[in-house]
């Protein structure tokens, strides 16, 4: 039986109790009494985080959810390299983080295809830049092309694509590279209903044949449970770590056949009544 | 993985609702070329029925002395006209050096051109202190200043040369530089994840995102170096097929005036269809988006 920790340890108490946790395996992400703040445009500082402390493990599946504004990307970005932390450490590998880094892959909502490249010359542009040799990279970009199902679309430009489909080829990208920590930012929200639904099992089977860590920020408490070991629940701006959800659902999962199960939409139905309190503060 | 594949295909059959895709099916795309090529059959027939239209009222109008025919010729006359110049009447040598100082104007406003424009995207300062002055000088009427370079240049090529570049450095670098500026943002940032050097930013991310525009001010640069150089050698009335009009026209013969112009616009339409042909050819894929973004077929 799934157990969604409604008591005992697996729900952390609020406010990033996290922090004492050493948790085993080594932590691929540190992130330490983290806080950030944003220029306001009358000159004052705007608190976007607030004394966030969290630990991914390596091989972690861990998705951040939280109301709009509540400094979700802000920590991604954190994690990332493009925005240094005012207050606290942030860890990667147990270094500082490094933008660039070819073991840290990234997927954005909105695929960033290069118009002017077939789909194999989009799914080889990160080993391209990662400086591997031509025979080995078109071998990796054909193979990976193959398992996200676009090995026919090899030739194709991206305005030839459905949107789905070049969510496949910007997935490609990224693995291609054969990344140990993953960074997805809302990946599958540009996408229709039924499209996102595909992707996201297409992505959880690649993952678990993968190993890597990840972390997604994400809007959509569905896609956060059905992926997820861990989801971290934000309050609103400024954002705090709010609670920490253990998902213990068996694997491997789908996220349509999650949908007949019960302890799924307790999950869900506590995940929301945490949520909604924060989207209503806003 | 057979969940895998049954996913895998399950998005199959989702994308063959979406439209655009469907150009990657081979039959549609075979009955489209037959459609097309009925449809560029028809556009061909009613092309020439204008052109015979034109021709045809144009000679029926001087013909019958509604319009003088001193002063818009006649087809019946001006075709034969042409057809001696061109053999054996010189005409082809005019137009050789009418494209001689089009090409290496043109070729000269490229370089700086291209130069010119990655100068300005890629430093502040330069383009803060430097942009004011090409702005100024951009908006001087260039074909005013043709009299004062055939002074300093003289009656020969050389004038005609330093006109046109006057005329399409300023295109061609303001195109560039707005085509540099204009990356996708999204692209930017990952070039910036991607760990991209600034020389891999600026090749494999900055440069080709660039190029269509970059495309647009070369072919809006040729035409008008070929105007340059026609309106140079007409002012002067010594060489090429400039001066050749600005002749016939200084002894009033109309006829061979038109004569004349029928040569300038075979030439200038074939200059555009080789660099349509060529624009096709390197930025494919800009057709494929545009065809998409229109819904339709390529």
């Amino acid at each position: 039986m799934t157990s969604w920790g409604v008591t005992g340890e697996t729900i952390q108490g609020p406010e990033g109790t996290l922090s004492t946790t050493q948790v085993p395996g080594g932590g691929v992400v540190r992130i330490a009494g983290v806080s950030h703040s944003f220029a306001a445009p009358d000159g004052s500082r705007r608190p976007v985080l607030e004394g966030i402390d969290l630990e991914i493990r390596r091989g972690e599946f861990v998705a951040i959810v939280g109301p709009s504004g509540c400094g979700k990307t802000t920590l991604l970005n954190l994690v990332a390299g493009l925005v240094r932390a005012e207050v606290g450490i942030v860890q990667v590998h147990g270094g500082r983080p490094k933008v660039g880094d070819p073991e840290v892959g990234y997927l954005f909502a909105r695929d960033a295809l290069l118009p002017w490249r077939t789909v194999l010359g989009n799914a080889e542009l990160a080993l391209e830049i990662a400086g591997v040799a031509k025979t080995e990279r078109r071998r990796r970009a054909e193979e990976l092309l193959a398992s996200v199902g676009l090995a026919d679309s090899a030739n194709a430009y991206p305005a030839q694509l459905s949107q789905g489909m070049r969510q496949r080829v910007a997935i490609a990208r990224t693995l291609a590279t054969r990344p140990d920590l993953l960074m997805l930012d809302e990946p599958f929200s540009a996408l229709d209903a039924q499209t996102k639904l595909l992707l996201q099992d297409t992505f959880s089977q690649l993952w678990a044949g993968l190993g890597a860590t990840v972390v997604l920020i994400t809007h959509d408490l569905s896609e956060a449970i059905s992926l997820a070991d861990r989801v971290v629940l934000m309050t609103a701006r400024p954002g705090r770590i709010k609670r920490v959800f253990e998902v213990d659902l068996p694997r491997p999962r789908s996220v349509v056949t999650l949908q007949s199960e019960e302890a799924y939409h307790r999950m869900y139905q506590q995940l929301w009544s945490e949520l909604s309190e924060e989207v209503v503060r806003q | 993985m057979t969940q895998l594949e049954a996913n895998l295909e399950a998005d199959a059959t989702v994308r063959n609702d979406v439209a655009v895709p469907r150009r990657l099916d081979k039959n549609a795309s075979g009955r489209q070329r037959s459609r097309r090529a009925r449809t560029s059959v028809t556009v061909r027939v009613i092309q020439l029925a204008l052109l015979v239209a034109l021709f045809g009222s144009w000679q029926l109008l001087a013909a019958t002395k509604v319009l003088n025919p001193a002063f818009v010729s006649e087809p019946s006359q001006y075709f034969p006209s042409f057809w001696h110049g061109v053999d054996g009447g010189g005409l082809l040598g005019l137009i050789g050096t009418t494209l001689y100082e089009t090409f290496v104007g043109f070729a000269l406003s490229a370089i700086l051109g291209l130069a010119g424009g990655y100068l300005l995207a890629e430093f502040k300062a330069f383009d803060v202190i430097v942009r004011p002055f090409m702005t100024g000088f951009n908006s001087i009427p260039r074909i005013a200043l043709a009299p004062l370079f055939v002074l300093w240049f003289g009656l020969g090529s050389l004038s005609r040369i330093v006109l046109i570049v006057s005329l399409s450095f300023f295109i061609v670098a303001f195109n560039t530089y707005a085509g540099l500026q204009g990356v996708n943002r999204d692209h930017l940032l990952l070039s910036r994840v991607l760990g991209a050097s600034r020389r891999e930013r600026f090749f494999k991310f900055v440069l080709p995102s660039a190029a269509p525009s970059i495309f647009a001010g070369l072919q809006l640069a040729l035409t008008y170096a070929f105007l340059g150089a026609v309106v140079g050698e007409m002012l002067t009335g010594s060489d090429g097929l400039g001066g050749y009009l600005a002749l016939k026209m200084g002894s009033f013969d109309t006829t061979g005036f038109f004569g004349g112009l029928i040569l300038l616009v075979i030439v200038a339409l074939a200059v555009s269809a080789i660099v349509r042909a060529l624009e096709n050819r390197l930025l494919r894929w800009r057709a494929i988006e545009l065809a998409g973004t229109q819904g339709g077929g390529q």
